[in-house]
């Protein structure tokens, strides 16, 4: 009987004691709207393991997938906001309210910082009847609205907002390249091969392997400056194409975490996205990290909304 | 023969003592995660990922791939003892499994699941061994009207309206469709069939739906009928297992033609899943004991399992070649691949060619290793089927009820889980199909998709599936098997009544 | 207590009624065929329209089917045990809603282990505790999946 009591008393004893230490004294959850081993997934899974280092704490990867995205960006705009929670958000929930698919946007989130950029491209196929972009440029002008194709994501998704700037920069109708919606890179990829599509305006990365095969060809990318993997292929800006597009991953958190708890999350944060050992394991994936204040974030948010929502306007795929 | 050599060099690298013991690691962590319900292969391969971080690019695959085998071995551990797929593609293992293991045939069944899915895994490398090059360049063939093409050949070639009423098959089938229409329509970006309702955005799983129609609705047929567990009995008779595999051979024709419905499956990414319920339609109407399906024939248990195996390794040979994953469990690889430096390509075959044929010679023996461990374990299968029922029978429900959670993790789907239980307890008790629902439910997003972004290629037209050669012939062949039973049915009755004329002349 | 012919008419209902949120559900979208092929709404409506004729068709069957129609499909003795089951099953998701899946599992299993197999307190009890003990290290420290957790993991400092 004594026994059983003492087992009762500790168990009663040990929150009293895991409560007086402040936060972090739980583990934390990083909720991810999209698949286990994706792009999202596999930069937050990266990170995670830093802020476990840096918290000393467990921190849980919980995949939420489902609707574009919809369902784990509004796990995390309602989850508690005590410090707990925070979550990876991607380009997607900025346009969420535009597209009609759900309440959510800039707003709705605590905007930490972005994590990192992934540029878009230009990709073609390496039989087809480009071999670089001017090429390629030439037959767009030329053709008729909708008579080429481009894949990469689902309807009014990232890369189709890639194509559609592209085109309009190069004073071409937003909707020039008819879009294929696809499930991601990889099936967008094969379409791409197989000649159901002209164009790939995804990320050059995804592309390598297939590159590296000899079946399609990077005849430009979209981010700021040249890649690494590919060396050859010029910006647009060099290519005199005022356009440049990356998509990008973020943290984010619920609204209205106490303040102190708030500074020393995202100092947290701040200090595992920056350790060597996060930074190598991005670079051999061939992530590109970034850092910012959430004042730069949320300029740069409020800044794609614009951008984002114009285009999907001219695209006909604005609801409201 | 560059690739034999290789290989033979493979098998040197994989044939260490470190990493025999990472198969035998790998697959028994697969088959944890391949009987419970809910966590399937991705979630087991997604969590050793960081694991393999500070491993040699080999050992982790190894790991991981072994991992792969071990829960498609596992899955079908419970759909042939309890009724309860553990895994998506052991779904179509449960029509016959579940039968044989309620006539106290369990280990029989068993010994047939897993030595025909160690042949079809098998037969899935020498493939890829042997035909790299061509598999390859095949896997690149396909476009989205080719997608559909395959997914409307399974479906053909597994819907049958033989038995039971016509209208319940179609009620079945509408169910299943549309269900996965539920949720964002990834074409048009529109929510369908929502209301608004928050917790259908995500779409009606198709695992929670099965947790619920099987393992639940199983539940509820079992006590209706009073406590007691239907005379399966596991206990593993090393007498049974021998005859069992002597018997194997006899099945060569649908172990044969469930790998290469397989293989295909796997390379063209058309999934594991779909793959077994294909090979179970092909071998039901081909086989000469196709009328006894459905009440424990080992051919329905061989051509599934066969399929699925094959599959899910043949999937690895676009992921490593193309970066082309065939599979949720081949995409994470994929992910896995390049943290670890690796760029999958044809330039992987050369550079690294240690790691690719490690990997190979590896999927042979950790196929082996895997064939062995998981008939070891039946036994502990056994011990808990000795259990009362009044004690396993609720411990099942909890494990039902918390593989509804991690599907999604959504306390909503646990209530999903129940209603279909009582919608998998009706169907059974007024005969309606419960097998074209899943089978509707696991090809209709994605045949519904791929259908839609063909029709947007070719502007409308229907003439896109045929197109070419290819998307011909497999369309054509779909539209022949759908029309097979009717048109031989037809055959016989013209043949009565001419046999009934010539009797009366 | 229950019919062939009941049971069969209260599945076309459920069937009936599904259908009929199809078409509503379609009818949100373009149903027709465009330029571009199916629009969202194809799908579902014609899916719809065929669940809600066949229903009909097989209500009508069954209205016709002769002496089966009266065949018991659930007597009352089965009904009794099956509620006996299903009953705590919805208590058990219901608790889980509220309190979390650990603390709902342990409950139901004390619960059902005690009264429907009429095991010993010690049995229910120990039964009851070591499933989630056991879900515990297998899904929150093995494979990392968090289980649904209610307030009073939150309050051990486990959530």
């Amino acid at each position: 009987m004594l026994n059983r009591r003492a087992v009762l008393a500790a168990g009663l004893a040990m929150p009293a004691i895991a409560h007086a230490q402040g936060w972090p004294n739980r583990p934390l959850t990083v909720i991810v709207p999209w698949a286990a081993g994706g792009g999202a997934d596999t930069v937050t899974r990266i990170i995670a393991a830093g802020i476990e280092q840096e918290l000393r704490q467990t921190v849980n990867v919980v995949n939420r997938t489902g609707g574009n995205g919809v369902v784990g960006h509004s796990a995390i705009a309602t989850a508690p906001a005590d410090g707990y929670t925070i979550g990876t958000g991607t380009s997607e929930f900025v346009n969420f309210r535009l597209l009609g698919q759900a309440d959510l946007g800039p707003n709705s989130f605590d905007l930490i910082s972005r994590i990192s950029l992934i540029p878009a491209g230009v990709t073609v196929k390496a039989d087809g009847p480009w071999r670089d972009f001017a090429a390629f440029a030439a037959a767009l002008k030329e053709g008729r609205k909708g008579q080429y194709t481009g894949s990469g994501v689902g309807t009014g998704g990232a890369w189709h907002l890639a194509a559609a700037g592209m085109t309009k920069a190069m004073g071409l109708p937003a909707d020039q390249i008819r879009w294929i919606p696809s499930q991601g890179g990889a099936p967008a990829l094969q379409d791409l091969v197989a000649g159901g599509v002209s164009v790939f305006t995804g990320s050059p990365v995804e592309a390598k392997a297939l590159a590296d095969a000899g079946q399609v060809r990077v005849v430009a990318v979209m981010g700021s400056e040249r890649m690494a993997a590919y060396p050859d292929a010029p910006t647009l800006k060099e290519l005199g194409i005022d356009w440049t597009f990356e998509n990008w991953f973020a943290f984010l958190a619920p609204r209205n975490i106490p303040a102190p708890v708030r500074a020393q999350l995202v100092e947290a944060l701040q200090k595992a996205h920056a350790r060597p050992e996060v930074r190598r394991a991005m670079a051999d994936r061939g992530i590109v990290p970034i850092w910012e204040t959430s004042e730069q974030f949320a300029t740069f948010a409020s800044r794609v909304s614009d951008t984002a929502g114009g285009l999907l306007r001219e695209l006909g795929l604005a609801r409201s | 023969m560059g690739n034999l050599d290789a290989l033979l060099q493979g098998f040197a690298i994989a044939l260490t003592f470190e990493h025999i013991l990472l198969m035998i690691l790998g697959v028994l962590l697969g088959i944890l995660v391949g009987v419970l319900p809910g966590l399937g292969a991705p979630n087991g391969v997604t969590l050793l990922l960081p694991i393999t971080f500070s491993m040699d690019p080999v050992s982790a695959i190894i790991l991981l791939t072994s991992t792969y085998w071990g829960a498609l071995f596992g899955g079908s551990t419970t759909s042939i003892l309890f009724n309860i797929p553990g895994e998506p593609s052991s779904v179509a293992t449960t029509f016959d499994g579940y039968p044989m293991a309620r006539d106290g045939r369990a280990s029989e069944a068993l010994t047939f699941a897993f030595m025909s899915a160690g042949f079809g895994a098998l037969l899935g490398v020498v493939v890829i061994t042997l035909l790299s090059g061509f598999v390859t360049s095949f896997a690149l063939k396909f476009g989205p009207a080719e997608y559909f093409a395959v997914y409307l050949l399974a479906f053909c070639s597994f819907i049958a309206f033989g038995s039971g009423s016509p209208l319940k098959t179609i009620v079945s089938i509408a169910l299943g469709f549309g269900f996965a229409t539920v949720g964002m329509d990834s074409v048009s970006g529109a929510m369908r069939l929502t209301f608004d309702f928050n917790d259908l955005i995500r779409g009606i799983s198709f695992l929670v739906v099965v947790i619920g129609l099987f393992g639940i609705g199983e539940m509820l047929l079992t006590l209706e009928e009073g406590l007691e567990f239907k005379g399966a009995d596991a206990r593993l008779r090393p007498r049974a297992v021998l005859a069992a595999i002597r018997r194997l051979p006899r099945y060569w024709v649908t172990m044969l033609r469930g790998s290469a419905v397989g293989i295909w499956m796997g390379i063209t990414p058309g999934g594991p899943t779909a793959a077994s319920f294909m090979s179970y339609g092909l071998a039901k109407r081909m086989s000469k004991r196709g009328a006894h399906f459905g009440k424990g024939e080992p051919e329905g248990v061989i051509a599934p399992e066969t399929a699925d195996h094959s599959a899910g390794t043949a999937a690895m040979l676009p992921m490593l070649a193309l970066g082309i994953p065939g599979s949720a469990t081949a995409a994470v690889m994929l992910g896995g691949l390049m943290i670890w430096g690796l760029n999958p390509g044809p330039m992987l075959f050369v550079e690294r060619a240690d790691f690719v044929w490690g990997m190979i010679a590896s999927m042979y023996v950790g196929n082996v290793v895997g064939v062995i461990l998981v008939l070891a374990t039946v036994p502990l299968f056994a011990a808990m089927l000795s259990v009362p029922f009044t004690i396993i029978g609720p411990i099942i429900v909890t494990v039902c009820i918390v593989g509804a959670w991690t599907v999604a993790g959504a306390p909503f789907d646990l209530w999903l889980a129940v209603v279909f239980g009582i919608a998998g307890w009706a169907m059974k008790k007024l005969e309606y199909p419960i097998a074209p629902l899943i089978l509707a439910m696991v090809i209709g997003d994605r045949a519904e998709d791929a259908f839609r972004q063909s029709m947007i290629m070719s502007q409308g037209s229907i003439t896109v599936l045929w197109s070419n050669a290819l998307v011909g012939t497999i369309s054509t062949l779909a539209l022949l098997l759908l029309a097979s039973p009717f048109v031989t049915a037809w055959i016989t009755s013209m043949r009565a009544r001419k046999a009934l004329h010539a009797a009366r002349e | 207590m229950l019919t062939r012919l009941q049971l069969e008419l209260a599945a076309c209902a459920v069937v009936f009624v599904l259908g009929s949120l199809s078409i509503l559900g379609a009818l949100e979208h373009e149903v027709g065929w465009a330029a571009d092929g199916p629009q969202a709404g194809y799908f579902p409506f014609r899916l719809g329209i065929i669940l809600v004729v066949v229903s009909l068709a097989i209500a009508a069957q069954a209205l016709m089917m002769g002496e089966r129609r009266r065949q018991l499909v659930l007597s009352r003795e089965s009904a009794r045990r099956m509620l006996g089951f299903f009953l705590p099953l919805v208590a058990y998701v219901g608790i889980a809603q509220v309190l979390g899946l650990y603390i709902a599992t342990a409950l139901y299993l004390a619960f059902v282990l005690r009264t429907m197999g009429s095991h010993p307190w010690r049995t229910s009890i120990a039964v009851a505790l070591a499933v989630p003990a056991v879900s515990w290290v297998l899904f929150e420290v093995w494979f990392t999946v968090p289980l649904l957790k209610g307030p009073v993991e939150v309050w051990l400092g486990l959530a």
